[in-house]
């Protein structure tokens, strides 16, 4: 293979790797959201089940898109971006923050807007930031990658 | 080039001072209240603190140019990326509100303005703190400086609050020194007994008896003048220490005297400890000492902190409320727009930035720490004394607006640099 198709088939690889991985740190940042709201409210209840199917989703795609992404002349293009696991993880957390309160916006004040009568903001603030947390766990580790080129 | 560099970094401690001294102005209540009355007020307050930060970031490029000091290539990308996302966040908090029948309330532009300008400093002093102030560390002959003016700040006003005596409107012990309310006082205590620590470490010989004797000194005076919170921090940092001096280890500094008399202060300490918790005519007497600040200062702050948790919801748990966050309760509640200080650094960080802010917050503390780790943990009891008084400084960080590398208050200002600014330089050889 040339190198510049090489190039580009890495490019497409990351670029599909990096949306599936902002799609999976979203949908499990809005869920732990949604379940704050359910718990105070119970009036989220459609909203929290599908987000939590698409996170389950996105983790399946996630696990084997990694394990490609750690093989052959993909897995060894992957280790500039294993070295910055950390700002890597920071980062992922960080755009899915963005995205998600895109999506809460649309859901909560725009498409669906219902009145939360039980206030829920310290439930909701505390469950997202242990989500936060917890993504930024499971990306580091998933930034090491797998099999042999596992950093 | 390299002399020019090292008059400069020699600069930082004493520059640092300057900064402290001007954090601390605002604050001075007595004797006479005018100066305070003018720094406070609405059209003085913004310009002074733009002062402020403008000449420290001046001299923080400066540092930065001269010393062509790069942070390693994962930590700029984060702050950089904070930055970015700091600027995206402008245009996403609300400065607008409908409350009530539709009333409106709009945040006055002058504020937004100092606001962000406020969030984008707080994001370079902790990049300061991070990576230039260390390079004091190069060339320490001043780095006592700083240490020397906050102790002899802290004993001048414990003298002045006897001297001033009590304030008879409040139920329990209530000292304020030179300052408008004790929590100030407590802060300035806390900073002089760190201080006291750092420099009893560095003394040698009689000197360091007598600076740990002025600790425990203040250590009293802050349970004499009713400042519980600084009293159980002051006294929960110093049983650390204590603790690592008593326990087996190999830095040849500790003394033996030093190892028994820890033994005795930590007992001390408990006793206290047992005695004020434990119902009794004595425990009633000591609570009002040792207990009643703080029970009335976290009872008034929780209800602050719950007001505000309450006001937020939908997208602005991801990414906090910006400057309406500290106007939207009163808003909710009362239907008028009082600006109400959060009162707690953790949330106070979350409305800034929400989980992000929150995140990075933590993942600073971690940086710090782990460079701290790197240079200073084979000096044991140097070691023990920064973790202790920093953790301990950590629970003025809940109680209080301050926030560690994120604020230039006075106290934050002092622990960051005894945290990452302030070298040990001191072998068993040195002691010799």
């Amino acid at each position: 293979m040339p190198s510049s198709s090489k190039k580009n088939h890495f490019r497409f690889w990351l670029t599909v790797y990096l949306l599936i991985l902002v799609i999976q740190a979203t949908s499990f940042l809005c869920s732990f959201y949604f379940l704050a709201e359910n718990i105070r409210n119970g009036n989220r209840w459609i909203a929290f089940g599908s987000i939590v199917l698409l996170n389950l989703f996105s983790l399946a795609a996630i696990h084997f898109l990694n394990r490609k992404m750690s093989v052959g002349t993909l897995g060894s293009s992957m280790q500039a971006l294993r070295t910055s696991r950390f700002t890597g993880a920071f980062l992922n957390v960080a755009l899915a923050s963005l995205v998600s309160t895109a999506l809460v916006y649309l859901i909560d004040d725009v498409f669906y807007p219902t009145l939360a009568t039980t206030p829920y903001g310290p439930l909701a603030a505390s469950l997202v930031f242990l989500g936060g947390i917890l993504e930024f766990i499971f990306t580091y580790y998933l930034f090491q990658g797998q099999g042999i080129t596992r950093l | 080039m390299k002399e020019a560099n090292a008059k400069l970094n020699r600069f930082i401690p004493i520059f640092l001072t300057i900064l402290a001294i001007l954090s601390v102005l605002p604050m001075m209540y007595y004797p006479d209240p005018t100066f305070y009355n003018w720094i406070n007020s609405e059209a003085v307050n913004g310009y002074y603190w733009i002062i402020d930060a403008g000449i420290f970031m001046i001299f923080a490029l400066i540092v930065w140019i001269k010393n062509r000091a790069e942070p390693p290539l994962r930590y700029g990308l984060m702050f950089l990326w904070v930055m970015l996302f700091s600027v995206i966040l402008m245009f996403i908090h609300e400065r607008q509100v409908t409350y009530g029948s539709n009333a409106v309330y709009t945040l006055p532009l002058f504020s937004v303005a100092i606001f962000e300008v406020k969030t984008f400093y707080d994001l370079f002093f902790c990049f300061a703190v991070l990576f230039l102030w260390p390079y004091g560390k190069k060339e320490p002959r001043y780095k006592n400086v700083l240490p020397i003016a906050v102790v002899l700040f802290a004993l001048a006003s414990v003298v002045y609050a006897f001297i001033r005596g009590r304030d008879n409107s409040y139920s329990y012990v209530y000292y304020t020194s030179f300052f408008k309310t004790n929590e100030d006082f407590g802060k300035v205590l806390f900073a002089g007994c760190f201080a006291l620590g750092v420099l009893a470490y560095d003394a040698k010989g009689w000197l360091r008896y007598v600076l740990i004797f002025l600790g425990v000194g203040l250590l009293v005076a802050a349970g004499l003048l009713g400042l519980s919170i600084t009293f159980w921090c002051l006294a929960g940092a110093s049983l650390v220490i204590a603790f690592n001096l008593y326990s087996p280890q190999k830095d040849r500094l500790v003394s033996k005297p030093l190892k028994w008399g820890s033994l005795v202060y930590g007992l001390l300490v408990l006793l206290l400890a047992l005695l004020t918790a434990i119902p009794s005519a004595l425990a009633t007497t000591l609570r009002s000492y040792f207990g009643d600040e703080l029970v009335e200062v976290f009872s008034s702050h929780l209800k602050i902190w719950k007001a505000y948790l309450d006001s937020i919801s939908s997208w602005r748990i991801f990414v906090g409320d910006g400057l309406m966050g500290y106007y939207r309760p009163s808003l909710l509640a009362t239907g008028q727009a009082t600006y109400t200080p959060l009162q707690n650094g953790i949330i106070e960080v979350y409305n800034g930035g929400g989980l992000v802010y929150l995140m990075f917050y933590f993942l600073a503390i971690v940086i710090g720490l782990a460079k701290l780790k790197k240079e200073e943990a084979h000096q044991t009891s140097f070691y023990a004394i920064i973790i202790a008084f920093t953790g301990a400084f950590l629970f003025y960080t809940i109680l209080t607006n301050e926030r560690l590398f994120f604020s230039s208050n006075y106290l934050s200002l002092v622990v960051a640099y005894l945290f990452m600014g302030y070298p040990h330089h001191k072998t068993a050889e040195d002691e010799d």
